[in-house]
């Protein structure tokens, strides 16, 4: 059963309309869930109309209008003569007049005017002398610096980001064009974050989710958002700076996942952990949501494959039949979306009744103009443009090399880049890519799922329940039924959760027979 | 022959032994085997527990009991005491299915042995039970056995006819989940045997074993004075020394959480006193004991290399809890300088040589035995002998002896517990187990500090000396970084006014409790493999390269720290200051503000 899907978007700007009408417009292997979580909270942020999380009638997406902040990343990325400064000169006043002037040629080439003498007001000399107040902000600049999200990257400064401490430190992703024009730039805010907000709106949990982000990350009197802030020149702070944007396209108008989805991050962001703590959880569940919502809308298309199951190895010291199994699992799961696309063309254009009609057909033009009109219907591709053969099933032939192609650039990537980015994958111990979970994804995960404690094998249960994860015996029922394992390779891979969830101080073991896994943020007070 | 006597007892010892797979009704097979052997069964103290539960039977408001714990544990054997200190009969208990008795305050007892030998989801046993759990004077009361995941599974199973079912589930694991040896709600009693103290279980053990009348009859055993190594093990199993290092190692387990069911503890005993690799099944019997001494090999059935299952092939031993839970400490191949310079040169250097004749010469049995010194020259002359042990296994076997024969005023000198990989295990031990065994806190100030500094090491990822003050630290956005430039909070050591930091027992179990207000605390459970990591990373280990898990599992105690000290700060957004964490030329910690002016209007 494949649940509904909207009509596509009107206007069409890809050549080829094919993953997007599987997973929408778009996920993009490049965009790794923390700039997944950004894109998501600066739309939140700055999200039109009356509420957030809330989408109009009809499904249409939402405007959002994102703020650009170019002072705020000058000063943060864009000015490597810092440190040079401050040894250059011992005076406050000349330390600041020098980088004053360095800032001026550093923002030369943005559109508008730069005038960073206010932050002299927000870094007062200090009474009786001591280090002067341009130290002060070294320091402030040099911790925003360290905290930024992927700081350490070595990504062009419009591509950096300030860590989320409130609505003042979003921003987008930009491209420099030329001297006095930037662009929007889709490489790390692909999307995938507009996909991630649509499918929060349509969970029926906006509301909820708004209340609970409104204290972790768009507080907009936190401390730190307000230091972020003033910062920034007052100008900056009307959201009028970038142009309106629209969300991309999510096709499915209600799924059970989305439900689940947004409950796993409202129980993160209601555990009360210190300061923003929680964010690198809700990271990994954004990650883990996605790769869920990859497999399982291939799935749909691809229902001989079976259910979506992750079969994990908790990393064993040697090889063990486990660890092949995962291994297994792993790469079937990443040809899974490309035999979905094969599925779709199938499906939809092959058993369309142009196409069909245009088989039909004796005569040749007719047949093409019918073919033509079939495969622009369905994939949006237009067959003339692209030169493609006119015998059906040359042209087929090459729409699927073609779609193969394309898909097997980005989204064919994204299952790999998605679940190796929250340690839920990993070549750990060997040469290939299988489930193994890191143990902060465990974290997460006991966060998630445990109240304020659960029963261990009833833990492994709901992993399996929720998340299709395939960690002890009952869950690979099915493996060891057809022969692929034995029930003591899952026993020992269970054991060794076991083991590691006790070390981490996550677990309790009564004796062998009984152990409670503990959220130790859930202990009661 | 020379006239070796068979003794039956120690025909029957055996069956406590590594040798069958003696799982399934283990206490009717022993039964058995005494009876075979015509020697009397080892007659254990249960500590007090058959006393109060047949105590609680016979009062006039008797309570259900629940006896649960592992496999091994004893649960049956002390049913069926139960049921014979009350006079049930014992051809009943053998032979019928139906274990009922008359109570004297008028209520009748039903005896379940085994819980998992019953339906229970299809049987109202259970049903019954639950609704005399909560009756004020119940017709039924209880007596069931079941091992903790039967238990929990049978009345997750239990069909919910009754509404008292779902409350007694819900109390029944509540009870369980305490881990506490005795707890009680509402009409039930539970005893958790895993909870049993294993050292006291231990020494009860040993005094039973060694003062049974069955060693009478090796009197007269020529093998007494021509070295039978059951004979020497039984003898120094008597040792006091030796007797408080096994219990030592146990008590560690059970604060490690691995805890080991009198089963097992019978097995060890059994082992130390019997195991030599020559032996059948590894174990000797009284007919190979004169083969073994002819042919000089008694070194080898040494009960302290028996103690490690050494005499065991490596695949029964690791499969053996018993051995594979104390082999952890990895004795005999952990070592410190001063016991190898002992052992390898100690001989020859006359400086060497009183501390040498101190630890091994006195042993010639077990310690500098005709073996030893001829694989030693071979060692030291870069020789291959074949006919001999290699010395670097006489090592092994030395260390192993060296952990239970030096004397306790030599410990600190020769490294003790550097033996073993828990090198602090004797500081948890002593400053920690024994003092909360009398008092409620520790007052020796040295381990908390020493304990804070590896806390402060973890919580702001510098290689700090400061021990005075417990330092909080973020690194602005994230309080589990590596390192942390930002400081949240500190905490003086010394409790005064109800805020400080101490070693005490809470919930009844040893823990640093953190008071970050009078009546505010925030407790870090401490157990041998928390503390030896606090300890290490203090003496200069790297956190996270000595072990990932303690690492994170100690960040989440930062976590729940820092949890409780932003919701005593209240909302500290009003006045945002921040300070950063510096590290000083001494290796102490200070803060230092940043200053900025956020309220100044532009």
């Amino acid at each position: 059963m494949r649940p509904e899907r909207l009509p596509f978007p009107i206007k069409i700007e890809s050549e080829l309309w094919l993953d997007e009408a599987i997973w929408g417009h778009r996920l993009y292997n490049e965009q790794t869930p923390w700039m997944t979580l950004l894109e998501m909270l600066g739309i939140a942020a700055t999200q039109a109309g009356p509420r957030r999380f809330e989408e109009p009638e009809g499904y249409p997406g939402v405007d959002y209008q994102p703020v650009r902040r170019m002072a705020l990343r000058s000063i943060l990325f864009n000015a490597p003569f810092l440190d040079d400064t401050l040894r250059r000169h011992t005076d406050d006043d000349a330390r600041w007049d020098a980088w004053l002037s360095s800032m001026k040629k550093a923002t030369d080439e943005l559109p508008g005017e730069f005038d960073f003498t206010y932050l002299r007001t927000l870094f007062p000399k200090r009474p009786g002398g001591g280090d002067g107040s341009f130290v002060d902000f070294v320091e402030v600049v040099k911790l925003l610096r360290t905290t930024a999200i992927e700081g350490d990257s070595n990504k062009r400064w419009t591509s950096k980001f300030v860590f989320p401490y409130g609505p003042a430190c979003l921003f987008p992703d930009l491209r420099l064009v030329k001297k006095g024009e930037l662009n929007a730039d889709r490489r790390f805010f692909a999307r995938n974050g507009e996909l991630v907000y649509l499918m929060l709106c349509r969970s029926g949990r906006g509301p909820a989710l708004d209340e609970a982000l409104r204290t972790v990350a768009l507080n907009p009197t936190a401390s730190w958002n307000r230091l972020v802030e003033r910062l920034q020149p007052p100008a900056e702070q009307s959201p009028s700076v970038g142009p309106v944007q629209h969300t991309g396209y999510l096709p499915y108008p209600t799924l059970p996942d989305y439900g689940a989805f947004a409950d796993d991050l409202l129980v993160l962001m209601r555990l009360g952990l210190p300061g923003y703590d929680v964010l690198p959880h809700l990271v990994d569940m954004i990650g883990l949501h996605l790769v869920l919502y990859l497999l399982r809308r291939a799935a749909e298309w691809t229902p001989n494959e079976g259910h979506v199951r992750l079969v994990m190895e908790i990393v064993a010291p040697k090889k063990t039949t486990v660890r092949d199994l995962a291994v297994e699992c792993f790469t079937a799961n990443t040809q899974r979306t490309s035999k979905a696309v094969d599925a779709y063309i199938s499906d939809v254009v092959v058993r369309s009744p142009m196409w069909e009609r245009a088989l039909a057909q004796e005569d040749s033009t007719e047949r093409w103009e019918m073919m033509r009109a079939a495969l622009s219907d369905a994939i949006r591709l237009d067959a003339e443009k692209h030169g493609l053969p006119t015998a059906p099933d040359a042209c087929l032939d090459e729409v699927r090399a073609k779609a193969k192609r394309r898909h097997g650039e980005h989204l064919g990537e994204a299952h790999t880049a998605y679940a190796q980015a929250i340690g839920l994958a990993s070549r750990r111990g060997t040469r290939r890519m299988r489930y193994a979970p890191s143990d902060q994804l465990l974290k997460t995960l006991v966060f998630t799922v445990v109240g304020e404690r659960m029963e261990f094998q009833h833990f492994l249960a709901a992993l399996f329940e929720r998340y299709g994860m395939v960690i002890g015996p009952r869950q690979a029922e099915y493996l060891i039924r057809d022969g692929s394992a034995d029930r003591a390779a899952f026993d020992d891979n269970a054991y060794r959760l076991e083991m590691r969830l006790a070390s981490l101080g996550l677990l309790r073991r009564l004796s062998d027979a009984c152990a409670y896994v503990e959220n130790p943020m859930k202990a009661p007070k | 022959m020379s006239g070796y006597v068979r003794n039956t007892w120690v025909t029957f010892l055996r069956q406590y032994g590594p040798v069958a797979d003696n799982d399934a009704k283990f206490d009717e097979h022993v039964l058995a085997s005494a009876k075979r052997n015509g020697v009397e069964a080892l007659r254990l103290d249960s500590g007090g527990l058959l006393e109060a539960i047949v105590k609680n039977f016979r009062s006039s408001s008797p309570r259900s009991v629940i006896l649960t714990g592992t496999a091994g544990d004893g649960k049956t054997w002390l049913c069926r005491e139960v049921w014979k200190a009350l006079g049930g009969e014992s051809l009943r208990w053998t032979h019928s299915d139906e274990r009922t008795l008359s109570l004297p305050g008028g209520a009748t007892l039903v005896v379940i042995k085994d819980l998992s030998e019953i339906r229970a989801e299809q049987s109202d046993l259970l049903p019954d039970m639950a609704d005399a759990l909560f009756a004020v004077r119940p017709e039924w009361v209880y007596l069931v056995a079941a091992n903790d995941g039967q238990l929990r599974l049978a009345w997750e199973r239990a069909s919910r006819t009754r509404p008292t079912v779902e409350r007694a589930a819900k109390v029944i694991e509540d009870l369980l989940v305490q881990g506490e040896l005795r707890a009680e709600a509402d009409g039930v009693v539970l005893y958790n045997l895993s909870r049993q103290d294993s050292a006291g279980l231990m020494k009860r053990l040993l005094t039973a074993l060694q003062a049974h009348e069955g060693w009478s009859r090796c009197n007269g055993c020529p093998g007494q004075t021509e070295g039978c190594s059951i004979w020497a093990n039984h003898e120094r199993l008597d040792d006091v020394l030796l007797q408080s290092r096994l219990t030592d190692l146990l008590t560690l387990c059970d604060q490690n959480g691995n805890h080991l069911p009198v089963r097992q503890l019978l097995m060890l005993a059994s082992n130390m006193l019997l195991g030599h690799p020559d032996g059948k099944d590894r174990m000797l019997k009284c007919q190979e004991v004169e083969g073994v001494v002819r042919k000089g090999r008694t070194s080898l059935g040494s009960i302290y290399r028996n103690a490690f299952g050494e005499n065991l092939s490596a695949t029964l031993r690791d499969r053996t809890a018993v051995f594979e839970v104390l082999r952890r400490f990895g004795i005999g191949e952990e070592t410190n300088n001063a016991i190898d310079n002992l052992l390898v040169y100690g001989t020859d250097d006359p400086e060497l040589r009183p501390a040498f004749d101190e630890l091994f010469g006195g042993d010639a049995r077990y310690g500098v035995h005709p073996g030893f010194q001829e694989s030693l020259d071979a060692y030291l002359e870069g020789r291959d002998a074949e006919h001999l042990e290699p010395f670097t296994d006489l090592a092994v076997a030395q260390r192993q002896r060296l952990f239970f024969t030096t004397p306790a005023a030599k410990a600190e000198t020769f490294g003790l517990w550097e033996l073993t990989v828990f090198r602090h295990a004797g500081a948890f031990l002593n400053g920690v187990l024994r003092p909360l065994q009398t008092r409620e806190e520790v007052t020796d100030g040295t381990l908390v500090r020493q304990l804070v500094l590896g806390l402060n090491r973890v919580f702001t990822g510098r290689l700090t000396n400061d021990s005075d003050r417990l330092w909080l630290a973020s690194s602005g956005s994230h309080s589990q970084a590596r390192v942390c430039r930002i400081y949240e909070g500190d905490l003086d050591v010394e409790v005064r006014r109800g805020r400080g930091i101490s070693i005490k027992k809470h919930e009844g179990k040893p823990a640093l409790v953190v008071a970050l207000e009078r009546g505010v605390e925030e407790a870090l459970p401490l157990h041998l493999v928390r503390f030896e990591f606090l300890c290490r990373v203090a003496d200069g280990a790297l956190p996270s390269n000595f072990s990932r898990e303690s690492y994170e599992d100690i960040l989440s105690f930062k976590s729940r720290l820092l949890r409780r000290w932003k919701v005593l700060d209240g909302d500290g957004d009003a006045r945002f200051s921040l300070k950063l964490l510096l590290l000083n030329e001494k290796g102490g910690l200070e803060d230092r503000a940043v200053r900025f002016e956020l309220e100044v209007s532009r």
